[in-house]
């Protein structure tokens, strides 16, 4: 309550408001997490758990620091894998959608094809992927786009159709063709259910990766959960497990704030 | 549907005409006739993983709306706990599976765990929304029958939840079985999860699409299972 | 002299499931260049038909003909000939009130930077001085139909058609309103065709008023304003405004009650209620 209070008192002091802003939003969830390892720490240290059950945090970061150049190549091989997936399916769904709504026998014609695909959940492709293109990253990579694509397509179509027809014959009174209708009505009126798309998208994209590493990989932080869970190194499963929450926190963080830059009503 | 057709009819054409080998895209009368040939074991393992799902998707189902609902009454446990079920989700259990089956066993209660895990937040976030998006004027006017704080949430605020509340159980059903899936790769004898781990290392491609292709129908039944439920129950609003 | 716009013989019919009704029946109507003229009529007469057609969003029955300037106009041509302004201001919440202003033009080719040249010059004249980087959704209801006319002024066609523009306003501010576009349109001095619901803003804003029939629609009665220009608010009030009110009322009220009585008749034969 005394937060928002606060805020109208700023409000028209300009620069000021949107530090204040920021802040309150930022301290509570950052306490949260504060309180949460805290607790975390006492507990294990008061029942003594041993590590194989639930490392305590103070362990897990000691692990980390201890094998600093594994765990950034980790890092790095998940997120390239999530990143180059990502971007290619963001373009390719938002792509596919813009040639759907332009050309409606094109979308009848792809469409089913594209739904029934993906009507199987993409983590049961992993195995096919694995066969098909090996271990490597590009196996992930694939699904990945796929699995962005369809997201993103299907939000992408919504948004684009959402449109208010009574715009839409309004801007042809003004003469303005099909492309001039897209451009200047549809997309940036699709925004908003766009970035909901990439939004969500981003997290699938982070989770597909870490997941489908497990069924195999070189590198990557699923694939180090896999591999230290086997060899019984639990604590190092925990840092890849770890680093991959901030990564995902970041990611997201990332795309919503490009988010709010792009759709700013 | 008529598409679903030609898209068959397309495949099994595609492998005659193009030659694509067997072990990258069988043909599709070859993977229905795997798939018929192991039809025992096959239905056994829908059955376990379509199990394994529906407890995590039950519990997952209760837990949010009953959260949802003390979430929208007490205002102070939304703020105190909301922000943890956030954060519940960007910590992928999917990727610890392994010690959450060091946790719960090899058997159905870890995959039931996943599932659960995965499903219950969307389901609390649209009973919470739902139940918010009733007016305080529609409040009002049930108070002045003479109706209390049960008889609101029963009459009046439940019912308006429920549409949101069955688009998130589909969203969380589709979640619920992956969990169970990806769940069974960290441990398990039997499901769906196990035979596409099989068929992977045994490089039975054929073996693999059979299972993809099962995995597709279990997870469009279940969709369009929660759809049906989904009319019967709230029928005054089903956008799919 | 020729008449600005005019219409001969448009009719027009939509088929509904299997049913074909008849929206439009034989309706002619002339205006002179600079003439301002208020069409009011019943709900489903089909004003909203007729303006499609005016603006080229429709294409009249065969048979039905348009002349702008005397010369006949093709229905294909007719898009982008007319300023139209529907009865959403339909602004787009990602445009500032400047670039939702320029729109039209902006689409009828005119530069970008021209055209917000010429806005940011209009904008004491619209009364949304200080107001040009504020985005739709913190305007008023009234300030937001401003901006949507200064788009319609600034797509710079001789004729306009603006469509209840003032329907959603409350009264106070719908009177300023009509007060105000009708100083805007001394200074411009371009064809206009307002379509509205309200009697007395027929007679305060037309040199003629005229009044359509219900379903199928044509012009059923036509009425000279001899009231002087500038039109001052005392006006509403005079003998003359009173006696051309009574008039119209018996028109229209004439017409509502048939529309009414058709719109029960459809609904008990359809099913729908």
């Amino acid at each position: 309550m005394s937060g928002e209070l606060v805020d109208a008192q700023a409000s028209g002091r300009g620069e000021n408001t949107i530090w204040r802003r920021w802040y309150a939003l930022v301290w509570p969830p950052l306490l949260a997490a504060v309180i949460l390892l805290m607790a975390w720490e006492l507990v294990i240290w008061w029942f003594k758990l041993p590590n194989f059950i639930l490392p305590s945090p103070t362990e897990i970061v000691e692990a980390a620091l201890q094998q600093p150049r594994r765990l950034l190549t980790d890092t790095w091989a998940t997120v390239v894998e999530a990143l180059v997936g990502y971007l290619g399916g963001s373009v390719l769904g938002l792509g596919l959608a813009i040639l759907f709504v332009t050309f409606g026998r094109i979308e009848r014609l792809i469409l089913p094809i594209y739904v029934t695909i993906n009507s199987v959940p993409m983590v049961a492709y992993g195995p096919l992927a694995i066969i098909l293109l090996g271990i490597g990253s590009s196996s992930k990579i694939l699904l990945i786009l796929i699995a962005v694509s369809y997201q993103v397509l299907i939000n992408a179509l919504a948004g684009l159709r959402s449109c208010d027809p009574g715009a839409i014959a309004l801007l042809r009174t003004f003469g303005a063709n099909e492309r001039t209708i897209l451009l200047k009505l549809r997309l940036p009126g699709a925004m908003p259910a766009i970035m909901f798309g990439m939004r969500v998208a981003v997290v699938h994209a982070m989770i597909l990766a870490v997941v489908l590493e497990m069924l195999g990989a070189r590198a990557g932080l699923g694939w180090s959960v896999y591999k230290s869970t086997q060899m019984m190194y639990f604590v190092e499963a925990w840092v890849a497990v770890g680093a991959s929450v901030i990564v995902s926190l970041v990611v997201y963080a990332i795309v919503n704030g490009i988010g709010r830059k792009l759709v700013w009503w | 549907m008529i598409a679903l057709v030609a898209l068959m009819l397309a495949w099994e054409a595609a492998t005659l005409l193009f030659q694509i080998s067997a072990d990258k895209l069988p043909a599709l009368s070859s993977v229905l006739a795997t798939a018929w040939a192991g039809r025992a074991a096959m239905a056994e393992a829908v059955w376990t993983t379509l199990f394994e799902a529906l407890i995590g998707l039950s519990a997952g189902i209760a837990f949010g709306v009953l959260s949802g609902i003390v979430f929208s009454s007490f205002r102070l446990l939304e703020r105190m706990l909301l922000p943890y079920f956030i954060a519940s989700q960007a910590v992928p259990i999917i990727a610890f599976g392994a010690i959450i089956v060091i946790w719960f066993g090899n058997g159905i209660a870890s995959k039931a765990v996943i599932a659960f895990y995965l499903s219950f937040f969307p389901v609390a976030v649209n009973t919470l929304g739902g139940i918010r998006r009733v007016s305080k004027d529609e409040i009002g006017l049930l108070r002045t029958f003479g109706a209390g704080r049960l008889t609101i949430l029963w009459k009046l605020q439940l019912p308006t939840a429920l549409p949101p509340i069955f688009t998130a159980i589909r969203i969380g059903a589709g979640l619920a079985l992956v969990g169970a899936i990806v769940g069974e790769w960290f441990g398990a004898s039997r499901g769906l999860g196990v035979v596409l781990l099989t068929a992977m290392f045994d490089n039975q491609v054929t073996q693999l699409w059979a299972a993809i292709l099962l995995t597709g129908l279990t997870g469009t039944a279940l969709f369009w299972t929660v759809v049906a439920l989904q009319k019967k129950i709230a029928w005054w609003q089903t956008e799919v | 002299m020729t008449p600005k716009i005019r219409l001969h013989d448009v009719s027009k019919s939509f088929a509904v499931g299997t049913r074909s009704i008849r929206t439009l029946e034989n309706v002619a109507l002339s205006l002179k260049g600079g003439d301002f003229v208020t069409l009011v009529g019943p709900s489903g007469c089909g004003k909203s038909t007729l303006f499609n057609i005016l603006v080229g969003l429709t294409a009249p029955d065969p048979g039905g003909e348009l002349f702008i300037d005397g010369a006949l106009q093709p229905a294909d041509h007719l898009l982008g000939r007319v300023a139209f302004m529907p009865q959403r201001d339909m602004l787009m919440p990602w445009r500032t009130v400047l670039d939702n202003a320029i729109l039209a033009a902006e689409i009828d080719g005119v530069p970008k930077a021209e055209a917000r040249k010429r806005a940011l010059a209009s904008l004491d004249r619209f009364g949304l001085r200080g107001f040009e980087n504020h985005y739709p959704d913190q305007l008023s209801g009234g300030m937001r139909q401003r901006v949507a006319l200064m788009r319609t002024f600034m797509f710079e066609r001789d004729i306009m058609l603006l469509d209840e523009p003032f329907g959603a306003l409350d009264a106070l501010t719908r009177a300023l309103m009509q007060r105000w576009l009708l100083e805007v349109w001394e200074g411009a001095k371009r064809t206009v065709l307002f379509i509205t619901h309200d009697i007395d803003e027929a007679i305060f804003l037309g040199d003629r008023v005229l009044v359509m029939s219900a379903r199928p629609g044509h012009i059923k009665t036509e009425l000279q304003v001899p009231l002087p220009r500038p039109r001052k608010p005392d006006v509403l009030t005079s003998p003359t405004f009173v006696d051309l009110k009574r008039t119209l009322l018996a028109a229209v009220e004439d017409e509502s009650r048939k529309a009414f009585a058709a719109t029960n008749q459809q609904q008990l034969q359809s099913g729908d209620f």
